[in-house]
């Protein structure tokens, strides 16, 4: 089976769905933005684009979930989409299951959460209180003192908890599933430290490595962080020689084209990036590799949107795009492919020539497949 | 290249949507418009004298690393040339790399990649445009994935596309100097049979051709990747071959001249300059040969002037009758005048020969083992044309029929051939299908197995053969062939009486399973298999083709005939291509429904007894190792079923029954009982058409006691033997131990001393 990295228009919030070699399919963040009763809502119905895959998959689970941390634009719907362990009034038909539910440690801590944020606590929670069904990314450390206070024993539910700099279990580049995940972010040194819990910087930043016929495509997942976690994550990795795990060929960008993400300043025309970032931008990217900026339509110069503080910004997809054509690859807003009038989901397979966009000529029997017709 | 150029040459007009005449055109740019906006983006529509082109962005979903340089967007043009040819894909750039499944395109034009290899006609039945729009992605997808075609398929492009054609034999190309050609056109003009002058008949319209024939080296071969348009372009294009075709031809063209009066006749035909070039797969095996033709307008004389070597004379008395005469110093070669000669591509088609046929039928090697066919009547009639056309074998047909009317029932032969040999007949159309210098089939007429015949050709024949099958069906046929001498594999095939089943009967290649061996197997599985019930029944209605009391003939339609034999003619085919021996059974319902069984030849133990030769497969030793097994620490036996020959003196066992339930097993002791025993020999018989009999008994023994017949054991082969005396057959009783077997015969006269064979299991 040939794997797919999905991503969908959701407006500035993330969802990718990474369908396996094996069939095992790993979310990564759940954003059901759209608003119904909004006719003119362009963004992507994602319950229901989700739902059609997993009746064609012939399943009703995801393999993993991973909430890289509780923003809405990374979790909202949560309570309406799944079925959740924790409470019988999260269950029932229809809803889908996750085998194995990953968060940072920071989404378990944290207090005085609301709506979808602590539904995602809750189900975590009482997976680690099962001792079953979950990942907690962080040091052990973080969350010792929190689980004897709770009552919870530390020694039984350690294999659950994923450091930075390690491999998610499960999955490796010799099995069926021919993908693994590097954890470079919650660092254990920032969290030891942290007494405020600060989810974006405490989000899961992974590398996914896909290999297929001898070739690795590696997607890099760096969920909202700002520079300074991505230039500490840099640095992090190249003091344990670990330069390789920032490769990538695909980039979901982070905290959807902010040019917080790039360097201190937004800059004028083009956002100048702290110099760690820069190497992680310019340097680890492989010849003709894409980014994907899951947000709204990039703003033009002058207009309204320019000037609003919430990204995307304008500046720094000027620079994402000057890089990126210089590198043969592609730089694509979800909100705007493949027409800002008209966005769609869309695909990349990992293959053995390395990734490429999924394209299909549309069918009748496609879309009359995908349809429910109705006869009066 | 410039293709901004070329767009505005061939389609000067840019027009609108509503404005395409061509309902294709206006479909494709209409739904790339409509539905396909992710892939596609109308550029512009062109017309001009080529058709109309829908000129568009496209997205190639080329992979991050692709295998050539494709561009993640190419420029496309899309062109409808309207009536009957398929919309041509050009890649609207100059530099667009050259790769395998392009389209031949006239130099100055664009590539175009090759995404159907349909006729339009066919095609536009079902085309839409989302199809040509997948097919396109495929091309890119497969082109960036180094997939173009798979290894076996060869690097060039059939089509030409001018739509001229000529029909040559190899052996006329190989000898092209020696006698002179002329090209008869069929009545379109466009399809030309190219045939010696000296066999022209009648007032016929013939083209004077004088053939220059080039073979391309395998290491020099490259792909082409535009038709050469004049004689310049293709002297390029063999040079980049090494070839140096205007230094050949000024000495091939001298020579004539020299002596103008006998090759007047070629000075003054058109030039055909036709090209061998291997077929190279892209691992670098060559795949076989194949021709491409360019013929010119120009007279041999022209070209010989244009390259120096001759002047053209106004009259006869300059010059004698070929109207041109050799410069006394050769000249320049006047490069401006070849290049002004235009040449037409031509594809060549090479005669059916056994290589083509090979190819065709999808093999690699030609199979031209000597194959003696027993049997020109329906089924080898059938069979030895299917596996001649797919390139096999070189035949020796042995019949002595002759073809009679209702014969054209189920035959090859027509009308006119009633009263013919079938051997010749048969014979005459393997040989008429293939273009071989070799005899593709031979003829012998007479009959084979018939008691103190011999016949010296049909020895020879056998002996000299690779492959000897049997399509006689006749069982006599079938058992000389199986004794004959010749070390060649033996096949036979035949149908099932009411014509409703088909067998093939395959040798392994040591022969160490013969056809006999195979017959019993054959019935085994025809009396054990419950779906092959029925399978040899003689039908109920015959039809008597004359008032003799033998001349019954069945009634089986061809098309039946056909159905199977092209079934067995593969299997056939198959199975002389493996080394292992095997049955094969193919049934056909009522609906055309086809139930295939394949069993393997089972390997054979022969014992040796008096002049009389017991024989006994593995397969028939397991079952009987398994129901002695079963029943330990009690004896256990039954009744044993086979194939006689008596005049052969040859028992073939094929099965052994399970004791019947009234049977009494102790750990010293069997006696076997009686329930259902007349009911299976009575099946068995009538499954096999009386070919399977009651044979004898069989028993086991306990462990540590061996496979000696006991005292108890005397007395019953005395009793079998006085039984089978009624058949003149001999008493056979078999017993099985621990890790033997053992065969006990008995022959009546000699009661008193039984026989027995021993053989460790």
């Amino acid at each position: 089976m040939q794997a797919l990295v999905n991503f969908f228009p959701l407006g500035n919030a993330d969802t990718a769905r990474l369908d396996l070699a094996d069939g095992r399919k790993v979310l990564i963040d759940f954003a059901a933005m759209r608003c119904d009763d909004d006719e003119d809502d362009q963004r992507c119905d994602l319950p229901t684009t989700l739902r059609r895959d997993m009746d064609k998959a012939g399943r009703d689970y995801f393999d993993a979930v991973c909430i890289t941390h509780t923003d809405t634009d990374h979790c909202k719907g949560f309570g309406d989409f799944f079925w959740l362990d924790h409470a019988a009034l999260y269950q029932g038909k229809g809803r889908v299951k996750i085998r194995e539910l990953w968060v940072p440690a920071a989404a378990i801590l944290e207090e005085n959460l609301k709506d979808d944020a602590r539904l995602v606590r809750a189900e975590a929670r009482y997976r680690l209180r099962q001792g079953k069904g979950i990942r907690v990314f962080s040091r052990p450390e973080r969350l010792k003192a929190w689980m004897e206070a709770e009552g919870i024993d530390f020694e039984s539910r350690k294999h659950l908890i994923v450091d930075a700099g390690k491999l998610v279990p499960g999955y490796t580049l010799n099995g069926p599933e021919k993908v693994e995940f590097f954890v470079h972010c919650p660092f254990g040194w920032r969290q030891d430290e942290n007494t405020v819990v600060d989810r974006n910087e405490d989000s899961i930043v992974m590398q996914a490595t896909f290999v297929e016929g001898g070739r690795k495509t590696r997607l890099l997942l760096a969920s909202d962080v700002n520079y300074e976690t991505l230039a500490a994550i840099v640095k992090v990795s190249r003091k344990h020689g670990n330069e390789d795990r920032l490769a990538w060929d695909l980039m979901k960008l982070p905290h959807h084209c902010s040019y917080k993400s790039l360097g201190p300043e937004r800059g004028s025309n083009e956002t100048v990036p702290d110099p760690d970032v820069k190497w992680l931008f310019e340097d680890q990217r492989q010849p003709g590799s894409d980014i994907i900026s899951p947000s709204w339509p990039i703003p033009v110069k002058g207009s309204k949107a320019d000037d609003d503080v919430q990204p995307p910004h304008r500046q720094a997809a000027n620079y994402h795009r000057r890089i990126t054509v210089a590198h043969d690859g592609e730089f694509i807003v979800t909100m705007e492919h493949p027409s800002k009038s008209d966005p769609k989901p869309f695909a990349y397979k990992i293959t053995a020539f390395g990734f490429a966009l999924a394209l299909a000529a549309p069918m009748v029997a496609g879309t009359a497949a995908a349809a429910s017709p109705r006869a009066g | 290249m410039d293709v901004k150029a070329w767009l505005t040459e061939s389609f000067d007009e840019v027009i609108e949507v509503d404005d395409l005449t061509s309902s294709a055109a206006a479909s494709f740019a209409r739904f790339v418009d409509r539905h396909a906006a992710e892939l596609a983006a109308v550029v512009a529509l062109r017309r001009g004298g080529a058709g109309e082109l829908v000129e568009l962005t496209f997205r190639t979903g080329r992979p991050q690393q692709s295998v050539v340089p494709i561009r993640r967007t190419e420029r496309i043009g899309v062109r409808f040339a309207g009536g009957d040819s398929m919309p041509f894909v050009y890649v609207l750039r100059s530099d667009f790399p050259d790769t395998a499944h392009q389209n031949l395109t006239a130099e100055g034009s664009p590539r175009a990649i090759c995404i159907d290899d349909r006729s339009w006609a066919e095609a536009r039945l079902t085309w839409t445009p989302a199809e040509l729009v997948q097919r396109i992605l495929a091309w890119f997808r497969r082109a960036a994935e180094g997939a173009l075609h798979d290894a076996r398929q060869p690097v060039d492009p059939l089509m030409f596309g001018t739509g001229y054609n000529i029909i040559m034999s190899r052996a006329l190309i190989d000898n092209v100097n020696t006698q002179d050609l002329v090209a008869v056109p069929d009545d379109t003009g466009t399809l030309m049979r190219v045939i010696p002058l000296s066999q022209l008949q009648g007032r016929t319209l013939a083209l004077p051709l004088t053939v220059a024939a080039y073979r391309v080296p395998p290491a020099q071969m490259v792909r082409l990747s535009f038709a050469p348009g004049n004689l310049g372009s293709l002297a390029d294009l063999l040079a980049a071959r090494g070839i140096d075709l205007f230094a050949d031809l000024r000495t091939r063209l001298a020579e004539w001249l020299n002596d103008a009066r006998t090759n007047a006749a070629r000075i003054n035909s058109c030039l055909a300059v036709v090209v061998e070039m291997p077929i190279i797969s892209p691992d670098g095996i060559q795949q076989g040969t194949d021709f491409r033709a360019f013929v010119t307008a120009e007279k041999v004389g022209d070209i010989a002037v244009a390259l120096g070597i001759a002047h053209k004379v106004e009259s006869k008395d300059q010059g004698g009758a070929a109207g041109f005469v050799t410069a006394l110093t050769a000249g320049a070669v006047d490069e401006a005048a070849l290049i002004a000669m235009a040449v037409l591509p031509v594809e060549v088609h090479a005669t059916f020969d056994r290589d083509l046929a090979t190819r065709l039928a999808g093999r690699a090697i030609p199979d031209a083992r000597k194959a003696v066919i027993v049997g020109g009547g329906a089924i080898g009639a059938h069979v030895a044309p299917c596996l001649t056309r797919e390139g096999r074998f070189r035949w020796t047909v042995i019949d002595d029929d002759v073809l009679l009317p209702h014969n054209l029932a189920r035959h090859v032969g027509f009308g006119g051939d009633v009263t013919r040999r079938k051997s010749e007949l048969l014979a005459g159309a393997l040989a008429s299908i293939l273009d071989d210098e070799d005899s593709v089939a031979t003829a012998i007429t007479a009959q084979v197995g018939v008691e103190g015949q011999q016949n010296d050709d049909v020895n020879a024949a056998l002996d000299g053969a690779d492959i000897i099958v049997d399509a006689s069906a006749s069982l006599l046929a079938e058992r000389f062939l199986s004794d004959h001498y010749s070390k060649a594999r033996r096949f036979s095939i035949f149908f099932s009486p009411a014509g409703d089943a088909a067998v093939l009967l395959a040798e392994p290649i040591d022969r160490s399973v013969t056809l006999r061996d195979l017959e019993a197997q054959y019935l085994r599985h025809v009396v054990r298999e419950e779906a092959l019930s029925g399978h040899l029944e003689t039908p109920v209605r015959t039809f008597a083709y004359t008032g003799a009391c033998r001349a019954i003939t069945n009634l089986i339609p061809e098309s039946r005939v056909m159905a199977l034999s092209g079934l067995v003619a593969e299997g056939l085919g198959r199975a002389a291509d493996a080394d292992e021996g095997i049955i094969r059974i193919w049934s056909l319902g009522t609906e055309g429904q086809v139930r295939s069984f394949s069993y393997p030849a089972e390997d054979v133990r022969r014992f040796d007894v008096d002049g009389w030769q017991v024989s006994l497969d593995a397969g028939l030793r397991s079952r009987i190792t398994a129901m002695r097994h079963e029943c330990l620490p009690n004896e256990t036996g039954g009744i044993l079923l086979g194939v006689v020959d008596i005049p052969a003196r040859k028992i073939h066992l094929a099965d052994a029954a399970k004791a019947p339930a009234d049977s009494i097993g102790s750990p010293t002791g069997f006696v076997r009982g009686t329930d259902g025993v007349q009911q299976l020999i009575d099946r068995s018989m009538a499954e096999t058409q009386g070919q399977l009999r009651y044979v004898g008994e069989w028993h086991s023994h306990p462990p540590l006691v061996g496979v000696m017949p006991s005292v108890t054991d005397l007395s019953q082969i005395n009793w079998l033997a006085t039984i089978f005396d009624m058949d003149t057959l001999p008493g056979l009783m078999l017993i099985a131990g621990e890790a033997e077997l053992a065969v006990v015969f008995m022959r009546h006269s000699e009661a008193s001393s039984p026989l027995a064979e021993r053989s460790v299991r």
